[in-house]
């Protein structure tokens, strides 16, 4: 289960202070999805950041997986994170070098994992690359470097996913394969999974949406 | 899922991404960078050493071995012991002046006794008594015979078979000696010289108490085992020993070495400055391309620790293999041409000592500390967020911070290869010519940009392009005019040093020298060296012999005349109305200047000799000639070129101040197809004269200079190619942001022509702009290194500029395009996705 506490984010600046977030609650059941939609600068990447560990909240607590992360230094947070957090990027963050095989496998030998190659072409397959394992990144069309990016993700067999703008670099047709590949494999994981989106298409297939504007909970369904 | 983390676990990880990272091609440039720089000092120093130990030897040729310990004394049997139980090899030299008799004749002569292995280093030469010619021999006189010097047949009228009588002892002579490896050019030279068995020498009946005999126990072997001879000698040598090696033995090679070994310092020192540049901008540009793999590792949910230690572990690992190929490189390339030059001068170069290839192998890991680390230190710091937030900061290690490690370090490096005043006054001179560099190139491109305006859109937009990555630019100019510079620098002091070498020894430098001609033999010497020379235009100097008592009628005391060189035996004056070539007055004025203002009694000096005394023009001098007492005023302070192969002399005194002392006559002449017949001529007419043909020692040094020059050349050649891996480097440090910037010009319509064209005037503008700084500032510091370090004439070196100016301008200009150019041939999207990942 993930729950903010009237989470809060204010940063310094030279007139002051300018606060991203103001306090924001929430909670997500474990299994279940939820989308953080807004326009942009909203700070929707901003409360996923805080969501899954990346930052700490200026105010307001967050739990993750039963953990209470807000008081948590880095190093512990990367433990958690190591734990039961994935990640989809709408920029993909593939490594260049490294070839879909590779960039899927990375993680799981990061983590010590004994047959991280095996686990890597399993999934590729389930996404539908298994003709594609030793393609890089730049001999892959942006529908495709995703769907190596998802299955980098699922492969760490994550309890908690966060998606920032899955969508948002691929067409609408791409894209839709793409939410449905997501959803699919969310499923059959029973992953919890948390994604920020645009697009109120991809966001009505969550089982609950967040709206917020301007930093501040302005929808919660 | 728990994070394991062992250590084998980690070396493999980081093997796994080390190869990755390699197969994608963002290792070359720092495993190059490393590569070279350990193979430049591998090659420099190992090079240096046996270069070094071979003309050690050489040198040693002239003490007859590696080391002698010199005494008035029996060779102490503790000497004996040390040589044995370190496996030197030894040999015993016993010298004394004495009389031989021959019949009704006797003359003074320099009695050698040796050993049966001497000369442990150099070669012994007789005459071939069929063919005349000089032969190389292993044997020494055995016991009952006596070699003699070839002008004693005609001194003692006696010919091989004679007997010769020396003490008691009575002598068959059996051979010419016609060079002894170790003859002395003091004043022994004038006697007659027989070299006779060692084991004779008691039977002589000469070695008595208070007999002034010169004991040598002469060693050679390896530079470890002479070396530990030294330190023993060092802790354990008597007051009435003196040990002298090729380092000590005041030869004029001594300078000629040190210039090389401080030209390869030099070499060294510039190659790895360059390498450690290369790598410190290689390093930089893939710590930027980690970023973005670190932030993702990070937000995983691994630790700082463990991206250290693998980033930790990848750099060891890189170095490592990196410190081996450049190990072996280094070693191949020194081996190659070491090979060649000794096939091609039929020397033999020594094995180098295993100090080189430390001295690589700590460069190696210095090189690492100082210039790769750094960069990627503070990745593993890098914000997980970065994943979300691009515009976080990347958590490189600052600018100035590196600039500062990698100042330091280099200057480490330097420092170590050479010395500290050497250090300092490089890398001061360095930094100096680096802030010149930036401050005039950003200037005249500043200049350039204004007057682009009104060029064509090529011009306006690659110096508008230039302009507005200025910072970038400026590192750009800098690293590019450094390179420029340092490579200048070594190529003319190449050149310099090698031209200077040859002028010293020139075509028609003399090969002979005619001593000891008395007043009345002169003309008679004088109509012989017309015979074979043909010319009448030479030189001839009047040498009288003495020694100086007082100064400013104040008596040197023995201790003072101790400190002073030569102060407590007599040295050679002459007389010269002229000042001699080679000379330069530096204080007082030459009595030639204005003819007529000085009289006799007047003496010009040699500058140390009296910075020795501390007088100046002004002073007085007593001396003592032959026991009769002369005053002279000092006139004038010279700086004398020891090093032009004429007679050169501490002392000149004005016209008519010697009249009235007994004098010889001394003379160097050049006689190029002479076998040996002028020394004959001479021998026979004027048997009193000394005639030393010095063919075989002019042959030597020019060896040695052919040795040194292929040498300095292969260095130079290396240093290029370090140049260019910095220019490589430095090219590509710009090379994405250029490949955006294009790639959304190309989006925007922009045709090929133009973006070649921007690109063409960027890189050329960058090429001719640090070619010209490069020039200015290379100028300013060779006067410097010219004056200070190799002790020669400052002077520029315009032959060099055009070069400089075409291959660097050429060089980055092409380069640039070169490596810019997949921009025009790669669709646009493809480049921005390149940039972008």
């Amino acid at each position: 289960m993930i729950t903010a506490d009237n989470v809060s984010k204010i940063l310094p600046i030279a007139t002051g202070e300018l606060t991203i977030l103001n306090h924001v609650s929430l909670s997500v059941n474990d299994g279940d999805s939820l989308a953080i939609i807004g326009p942009s600068g909203a700070g929707k990447s901003t409360l996923l950041g805080l969501l899954a560990g990346l930052d700490t909240p200026s105010t307001g607590s967050i739990t993750l997986s039963d953990y209470c992360i807000t008081n948590m230094n880095e190093e512990q947070r990367a433990e958690i994170r190591a734990k039961f957090v994935g990640f989809v990027f709408q920029t993909f963050q593939l490594l260049p070098g490294l070839s879909a095989i590779e960039n899927v496998s990375l993680p799981l030998e990061l983590t010590g994992r004994k047959r991280a190659s095996e686990m890597a072409k399993e999934y590729l397959s389930k996404v539908g690359l298994a003709e594609r394992l030793s393609h890089y990144p730049k001999q892959m069309s942006g529908g495709e470097q995703q769907r190596v990016a998802i299955a980098r993700a699922f492969a760490c067999e994550p309890k908690v996913l966060f998606a920032d703008e899955p969508t948002g670099n691929l067409d609408s047709k791409t894209g839709g394969e793409i939410s449905d590949l997501l959803f699919e494999m969310n499923k059959e994981q029973q992953t919890t999974l948390v994604l920020v989106t645009h697009e109120h298409r991809l966001a009505d297939r969550c089982d609950s949406r967040l709206m917020i504007d301007s930093g501040e909970v302005t929808e919660n369904s | 899922m728990k994070p394991r983390s062992t250590l084998i676990t980690d070396v493999k990880t980081s093997i796994r991404m080390l190869w990755r990272d390699w197969r994608g091609g963002q290792l070359n440039l720092v495993f190059s960078a490393l590569v070279v720089a350990v193979a430049i000092v591998a090659a420099v120093a190992t090079l240096a050493n046996r270069i070094e130990q071979s003309l050690e030897r050489d040198l040693g040729t002239f003490i007859a071995s590696d080391l002698l310990v010199r005494s008035g004394q029996s060779v102490r049997p503790e000497l004996i012991d040390i040589a044995n139980q370190l496996q030197l090899q030894t040999a015993f030299v016993s010298e004394l002046r004495t009389i031989a008799y021959a019949g009704d004749n006797s003359t003074l002569i320099e009695l050698k006794a040796v050993s049966e292995n001497y000369p442990l280093r150099g070669k012994l030469e007789i005459e071939d008594l069929i063919t005349g010619e000089a032969v190389v021999t292993t044997r020494t006189p055995n016991t009952g015979t006596a070699w003699i010097e070839l002008r004693l047949l005609s001194l003692l009228d006696i010919d091989i078979g004679d007997l010769l009588e020396i003490g008691a002892l009575q002598l068959e002579i059996t051979e010419i000696v016609r060079h002894e490896p170790d003859a002395d050019t003091g004043f022994s030279m004038f006697n007659g010289h027989v070299m006779i068995n060692i084991a004779d020498l008691s039977a002589t009946g000469l070695i008595l108490p208070g007999s002034r005999v010169s004991n040598r126990f002469l060693v050679a072997g390896e530079t470890n085992q002479v070396e530990g001879f030294q330190t023993w000698f060092d802790t354990n040598g008597s007051i009435h020993e003196e040990v002298r090696t090729p380092a000590n033995s005041e030869h004029r090679l001594n300078r000629a070495v040190d210039r090389g070994t401080n030209f390869l310092l030099l070499a060294g020192a510039i190659g790895v400055i360059l390498a450690s540049i290369a790598l410190a901008l290689a390093s930089q540009q893939y710590a930027s391309r980690l970023t973005d793999r670190i932030a993702l590792m990070k937000a995983w949910g691994q630790s700082a620790k463990s991206v250290r230690t693998w980033l930790l572990l990848q750099i060891s690992i890189l170095g490592a293999i990196a410190c081996v190929i450049g190990l072996t490189l280094g070693w191949l390339i020194h081996f190659s041409l070491a090979t060649i030059a000794a096939e091609l001068l039929s020397v033999y170069l020594p094995e180098p000592t295993v100090q080189p290839l430390i001295l690589a192998l700590l460069t190696g890991l210095i090189s690492i500390i100082g210039f790769a680390l750094p960069p990627l230190w503070n990745l593993p710091k890098i914000a997980p967020l970065r994943v979300l937030r691009r515009d976080l900061p990347s958590a490189l290690a600052s600018n100035s911070i590196r600039i500062t490690i990698g100042i330091v370090v280099i200057g480490a490096l330097v420092f170590w290869y050479s010395s500290a005043i050497f250090a300092v006054t490089f890398l001061g001179g360095t930094l100096a010519a680096a802030i010149i560099c930036g401050t005039v190139s950003i200037t005249l491109l500043g200049i350039g940009r204004k007057f682009s305006h009104w060029s064509g859109s090529y011009w306006r937009l690659g110096f508008n392009n230039l302009w507005r990555r200025k910072s970038h630019t400026l590192l750009q100019l800098v690293a590019f005019s450094m390179t420029i510079m340092l490579l200048t620098i070594i190529v003319a002091l190449q050149t310099s040093l090698i031209q200077d070498w040859k002028e010293q020894i020139p075509v028609d430098a003399p090969n002979y020298f005619i001593m000891n001609v008395a007043e009345p033999d002169l003309d008679t010497a004088k109509d012989l060296l017309i015979e074979y020379n043909g010319s009448s235009e030479i030189s001839w100097y009047p040498m009288v012999r003495g020694r100086f008592s007082h100064v400013n009628n104040k008596r040197l005391t023995p201790e003072e005349l101790d400190d002073i060189e030569d102060g407590d035996r007599e040295i050679n004056f002459t007389w010269s109305a002229d000042l001699p070539d080679g000379n330069t007055i530096i204080d007082g004025k030459w009595w030639n200047s204005k003819a007529g203002t000085l009289q006799a009694g007047y003496v010009s000096i040699e500058e140390e000799m009296a910075g020795d005394l501390g007088v100046g023009p002004g002073d007085t001098i007593q001396f003592s000639i032959g026991g009769l007492p002369l005053t002279a005023t000092i006139a004038s302070i010279r700086v004398v070129n020891w090093d032009n192969m004429t007679p050169n002399f501490f002392y000149i005194f004005s016209p008519g101040t010697l009249d009235e002392y007994p004098s010889t006559w001394i003379s160097g002449v050049h006689l190029p197809d002479d076998r040996g017949e002028f020394a004959n001529a001479m021998a026979r007419q004027l048997p009193t004269a000394v005639t030393i043909q010095i063919d075989e020692i002019l042959n030597r040094i020019r060896g040695l200079i052919e040795r040194l020059s292929s040498g300095l050349e292969l260095m130079v050649w290396m240093i290029l190619a370090c140049g260019l891996l910095v220019l490589f480097a430095t090219i590509g440090s710009s090379l994405d942001q250029r490949k955006h910037e294009s790639a959304i010009l190309r989006t925007l319509g922009s045709s090929r022509t133009l973006i070649i064209g921007s690109l063409s005037v960027e890189f050329l503008s960058l090429g001719i702009l640090s070619a010209v700084t490069g020039i200015v500032c290379a100028e300013g510091v060779i006067a410097v290194l010219q004056v200070q370090a190799f002790e020669l004439d400052a002077r520029l070196h315009p032959e060099l500029w055009p070069a400089a100016l075409i291959v660097g301008a050429g060089i980055i200009g092409l380069l640039g395009i070169a490596r810019s150019l997949p921009v025009v041939t790669t669709p646009p999207l493809q480049s921005l996705r390149d940039v972008s990942a």
